[in-house]
């Protein structure tokens, strides 16, 4: 059995005891500015290295999702000039009426570029920046939904909080009643919708988007869809069960919504 | 021992880069192994000198959740504890069995598990975060560790 010197031992513990109280500090002030600053600094570094590594794609992949692409196009391009009217038309029946007109976004975009390695983690990197102007706060999006919100952006590196992040608290509304409920994240796939009235229609499968008062997110983007619908005598709540719109694990492009200037 | 160092560094610095890019390829069911706890732990029992594995564990963490933590600092304090505490049993021990190495394994990973669950994701049910996290994610770790451990052994 070997004996350690008492002074080393010492030196040990006052390393252990040193690290925990610097560890807990970052812990308690989590929000700092000095936190971000730093974490910033950990995303550039990163980026030095941060490389698309899976950017090589069969010929026939690319054509296959060119096509795809082009086909998606031409729909949506009939489907624009068919709402284009009837959206100016919104527009100016709001004008005359003195209703606030809804903002306008333009889309960044950005892939992944790194997920947080542990199962607890609900943050990931997107390979867009200050230099693309992304900053925190701002929403971002995926073709199937909401994906996040910047938490710390880098000059090419941010990290975005996902939807998922069981700390999320989002105002929502159904489809159908545009009835106003709460999200709470519940794990990885689902969440729950709280405070919407047991009187109250929801339908299964029925889609669920982001509330029109919320702060954070813009209104009427997609968050998922319902799963199930369970009436309890012994609150005045119905207990809504929704799936992300958005697999998580399967992200590869997003967008990041900004806000357009002097709209 | 400089040498030896900038080595262990370039590992670590290593295997934080390849859990943040490629962490997809091995995930099951969402549940991903903690590498870097892995070798933070194999590092601890080859060179069992508690000092120094604190240093490591807190920078490796560190290292790790300015890049992509939540909560910074939560990683760093979970894993200079269970290096201490590792290298702490380990260092008046010559010779360890391998139950008793993997009971070790077993409840400094649980514990790093718990500890950062218990931060990271404090909005979920304490018994769903354990059953849906904390165990499974242990359960892929240790696994890892033990086959790490049975292809190149540690002192």
């Amino acid at each position: 059995m070997k004996i350690t010197p008492r002074h080393k031992l010492y030196r040990d513990w006052i390393y252990l005891i040193s690290t925990t109280l610097i560890s807990v500090f970052f812990i308690l002030f989590n929000e700092s500015s000095f936190n971000d600053t730093l974490s910033s600094y950990g995303m550039d570094a990163f980026s030095l290295i941060n490389y698309d590594y899976f950017s090589f794609r069969e010929k026939r992949e690319l054509e296959n999702e060119i096509t795809d692409l082009k086909t998606r196009l031409i729909k949506s391009e009939n489907e624009r000039i068919k709402f284009a009217e009837a959206f100016d038309e919104n527009l100016r029946l709001k004008e005359l009426l003195s209703i606030d007109i809804p903002d306008s976004f333009e889309y960044i975009y950005a892939r992944l570029s790194g997920i947080d390695p542990n199962s607890y983690g609900r943050t990931i990197l997107i390979n867009a920046g200050k230099e693309k102007n992304v900053n925190e706060n701002d929403v971002v999006i995926s073709m199937n939904g909401v994906v996040g919100i910047i938490i710390n952006s880098g000059d090419r590196i941010s990290k975005v909080k996902l939807i998922s992040n069981p700390s999320n608290r989002i105002a929502v509304r159904t489809q159908m009643n545009r009835a106003n409920g709460i999200l709470i994240p519940v794990d990885q796939d689902y969440a729950s919708v709280e405070e919407i009235t047991i009187t109250t229609e929801v339908a299964v499968k029925e889609s669920i988007f982001t509330a029109d008062f919320s702060t954070i997110y813009p209104p009427g983007l997609l968050v998922g869809e319902v799963v199930t619908v369970s009436d309890s005598s012994a609150t005045i709540n119905k207990k809504i069960k929704v799936r992300f719109s958005q697999k998580f694990d399967q992200l590869d492009d997003v967008f990041v919504l900004k806000k357009k200037a002097g709209k | 021992m400089i040498r030896e160092h900038i080595k262990y560094a370039l590992l670590l610095f290593l295997i934080i880069f390849i859990s943040l890019k490629f962490s997809w390829l091995y995930s099951v069911y969402n549940v991903r192994p903690d590498i870097l706890i892995v070798f933070l732990l194999r590092r601890s029992f080859s060179d069992p000198e508690p000092g120094k594995n604190v240093i490591w564990g807190f920078s490796a963490g560190l290292a790790l959740d300015l890049v992509i933590g939540d909560v910074i600092g939560i990683s760093s304090l979970s894993y200079c504890i269970v290096c201490f505490f590792t290298s702490f049993y380990k260092r008046t021990i010559s010779y360890l069995p391998g139950y008793k190495r993997t009971l070790v394994y077993l409840i400094m990973i649980l514990f790093s598990s718990f500890l950062i669950s218990l931060v990271t994701l404090s909005g979920l049910g304490f018994f769903r975060n354990m059953l849906t996290v904390v165990i499974p994610s242990t359960a892929y770790t240790l696994v890892i560790a033990v086959i790490l451990h049975s292809l190149k052994p540690t002192k």
